[in-house]
């Protein structure tokens, strides 16, 4: 009888520890979705902004506090959203793991965070606009914009970032194998991380191969 | 009993586990999916060619409806799939393929229908005539005959062998009078003057005879503003006339942008479907899936798509087909000179001003900010920029108007730029070069029964050709910032300069 017992209860504690396990996979497959989803989001403001802007890309954008035409201003008001000036004006800030468009799903929250801090999971990939003073690409500069990297996580501080910056923002889980990322003609998908950072060598044959940083 | 009480855990975890898995057995699939797209522009380039026009959304939309189309016929569910008009001008691919590439588009996505808009109104019998696909038009002429000999206003667009009959029913504006807002109504369309938009609904559904019980009679509303509250008394007139649905294109100011997630009148009856009337070049698709039920339709789903790859894999067969334009298009993109620095849309209008004014015994023009949608790049300037920037097709004409008529035309016309090069306390006439849809409004407003002569048959070939001339006088340089100036050139609104 009693052999019986301790079988039962380790049947039950093997099917808990796999269960929660299976459970954690599920939720991090789902929270990749999520991510993804709302990376399309971001798409159809996007492609909206560049239906009213004559094609004109946004601006990537020095700093979050005093860039009127970067995308983190532009973009939002397309999706019924209030500008980053805005929430910082009014003291919303966003935060990682804060359910917002600028907080990935994929964030979770940090044990400490200081409110006055301006965070954007997301950023711009800065190769669309190399200097600040000048305009950004048109889109039909880029040779294959649904090739071409838009916005992926970043370091969670700057709204642009370079290849070796990707998924450096506080939340984000350190060791996941792919990223999502927004391409210019708006459509999201997963890539992995060993892609993203491949593909910072500036060569035409990355961009034939699906994935690019730059625009030739 | 122990054990026992484990396994009845172990069973009350399933229990749990399954009743949560339990859905609901509704019957949530239609009886008929509306797909409806609208004003793609002409957008429907080679991809080869994505230097001239980058984001093609088509291969999606081709991908998405092939899609709907395999699940419904797995399901029994009818797809209908249209198109609200304004789509086969407007681009550059489409002006130099005379429309055939849009036609082809919709002829090999089957379409069971598509409505000519007003930004289709240079359109030609013969381009009409190669559409494989039954056509509407929410025109007609003064005595109420087709504005297009053959085209109806409302027509049944079902297949012989579909489960149920639809019957279109086209509109330009809802019931918006005319003399309301007469700039946004065309007055000419593919060559016939004279036009207004078909508004006697009542009379467009009698005149498809005897409509069956359980037909869907689908009302599509061209240029739709959606007002603050319901349109109660056009509503009743819709549902007391038989409209199942409003297949709706809903017009967004510039200020307005958060169209997407504006869910707008979603509770109408009859209900409606909104798309986003915006130069969105295929890039949304709206959808409505109604049920059969009670001897009425039920709405299941209401929603716009966006057209990217994350919605449907590219259909490789339109690509192909569309493809076979590559060459027509790359040979009409010629160079027209070289401009030092980008050419921002006031200095077009300028371009455009001294154009109409360099013909012969011209005086005067008249041109709109409004119209010209696009600026020009620094570097080499190619007809394909050009007409991205001026992507109108209709007739120039001149008309004969006093200083004093320009003068009334300049106060009701805000938004209009009204130059002349002679002296305005001169009795004489002057000779007015403009767009024919501004000289219908001009006299319109001065309520003069005189008649204008056509200049030139098309805008843009002429405004083409004198760019083309302008930047060869100038060694191949296209002036920037200001174009010359004919003399004596005087600007009642400087506004825009």
């Amino acid at each position: 009888m009693k052999f019986r017992q301790i079988l039962l209860l380790l049947i039950l504690a093997a099917l808990l520890f796999f269960g929660f396990f299976w459970f954690q996979r599920q939720e991090s497959a789902a929270r990749d979705a999520r991510a993804l989803r709302q990376l399309q989001l971001w798409g159809i403001a996007l492609n909206l902004y560049l239906i009213d802007n004559d094609n004109f890309l946004p601006e990537v954008g020095t700093n979050f506090q005093d860039s009127p035409y970067a995308w983190f201003e532009v973009l939002p008001p397309y999706l019924s959203q209030p500008p980053l000036s805005e929430l910082i004006r009014n003291g919303n800030n966003p935060a990682p793991g804060s359910p917002s468009l600028w907080s990935s799903p994929r964030a979770s929250k940090p044990r400490v965070w200081d409110k006055s801090q301006v965070y954007s999971t997301w950023a711009m990939n800065r190769a669309l606009q190399p200097d600040p003073t000048s305009r950004p690409y048109r889109i039909q500069e880029l040779n294959l914009p649904g090739n071409v990297i838009f916005l992926t996580e970043g370091s969670g501080f700057s709204p642009g970032l370079l290849p070796h910056e990707i998924s450096t923002a506080p939340g984000l889980p350190r060791n996941s194998k792919t990223l999502p990322v927004l391409f210019c003609d708006g459509h999201a998908q997963p890539v992995p991380r060993r892609t993203l950072l491949a593909s910072e060598t500036r060569t035409a044959e990355n961009l034939q191969k699906g994935i690019s940083w730059f625009i030739e | 009993m122990c054990a026992h009480r484990i396994w009845s855990f172990f069973f009350l975890i399933f229990a749990l586990f399954t009743s949560s898995c339990h859905r609901q057995s509704i019957d949530s699939t239609p009886d008929v999916i509306i797909l409806h797209t609208g004003r793609i522009r002409g957008n429907i380039y080679p991809l080869s060619l994505q230097g001239i026009a980058p984001l093609q959304h088509y291969p999606y939309l081709a991908g998405y409806i092939r899609q709907v189309r395999e699940e419904a016929s797995k399901k029994g569910t009818q797809v209908i799939l249209i198109d609200l008009g304004d789509s086969l001008e407007g681009s550059f691919a489409s002006f130099t393929t005379n429309s055939s590439n849009v036609i082809e588009f919709f002829n090999a996505l089957r379409y069971d229908a598509i409505l000519l808009g007003n930004l289709d109104s240079s359109i030609q019998p013969l381009q009409i005539e190669s559409l494989q696909v039954p056509c509407l038009i929410p025109f007609i002429k003064k005595d109420g005959s087709p504005c297009i000999p053959n085209i109806p206003t409302a027509a049944k667009i079902s297949r012989p062998n579909d489960r149920f009959s639809v019957y279109l029913i086209a509109n330009f504006y809802g019931d918006t009078d005319p003399a309301q807002y007469p700039e946004r109504f065309p007055v000419s369309f593919a060559g016939q003057t004279g036009i207004q938009p078909v508004r006697n609904i009542e009379s467009q559904i009698a005149s498809l005879g005897q409509i069956p019980a359980d037909s869907l009679v689908l009302f599509a509303w061209q240029k739709f503003e959606a007002p603050n509250s319901q349109p109660t008394q056009f509503l009743q007139r819709l549902l007391k006339a038989g409209v199942d649905a409003i297949l709706a294109q809903r017009v967004y100011g510039r200020q307005k942008l958060d169209a997407w997630a504006d869910a707008g009148p979603a509770d109408w009856n009859p209900p409606i479907s909104q798309n986003i009337l915006r130069n969105n070049g295929g890039f949304t698709i709206a959808r409505l899936d109604l049920k059969r039920e009670n001897n009425r339709w039920r709405v299941l789903r209401q929603q716009i798509i966006p057209m990217t790859a994350n919605v449907a894999p590219p259909d490789p067969a339109i690509i192909a087909r569309i493809e076979s334009f590559a060459e027509t298009i790359r040979k009409a993109n010629i160079s027209i000179g070289e401009a030092s620095q980008p050419i921002s849309e006031n200095q077009i209008l300028n371009l455009v001003l001294n154009a109409f004014t360099s013909l012969p015994n011209a005086t005067a023009a008249i041109y709109t900010i409004q119209s010209v949608r696009s600026s020009l790049p620094s570097g080499t300037v190619t007809s394909s920029h050009l007409y991205r920037a001026l992507p109108w097709n209709s007739p120039l004409v001149s008309l004969s108007l006093s200083a004093e008529e320009l003068q009334i035309l300049q106060s009701k016309n805000k938004d209009w730029t009204i130059i002349s090069i002679k002296d305005h306390s001169s009795n004489q006439k002057h000779t007015v070069i403009c767009p024919e849809f501004l000289a219908r409004i001009a006299l319109q407003q001065l309520n003069l029964e005189a008649q204008f002569q056509i200049v030139s048959e098309s805008e843009f070939s002429f405004l083409a050709n004198f760019t083309h001339n302008f930047a060869a006088n100038n060694g191949g340089t296209l002036i920037a910032p200001k174009f010359a100036a004919p003399d004596g050139w005087q600007i009642h609104k400087p506004n825009h300069q």
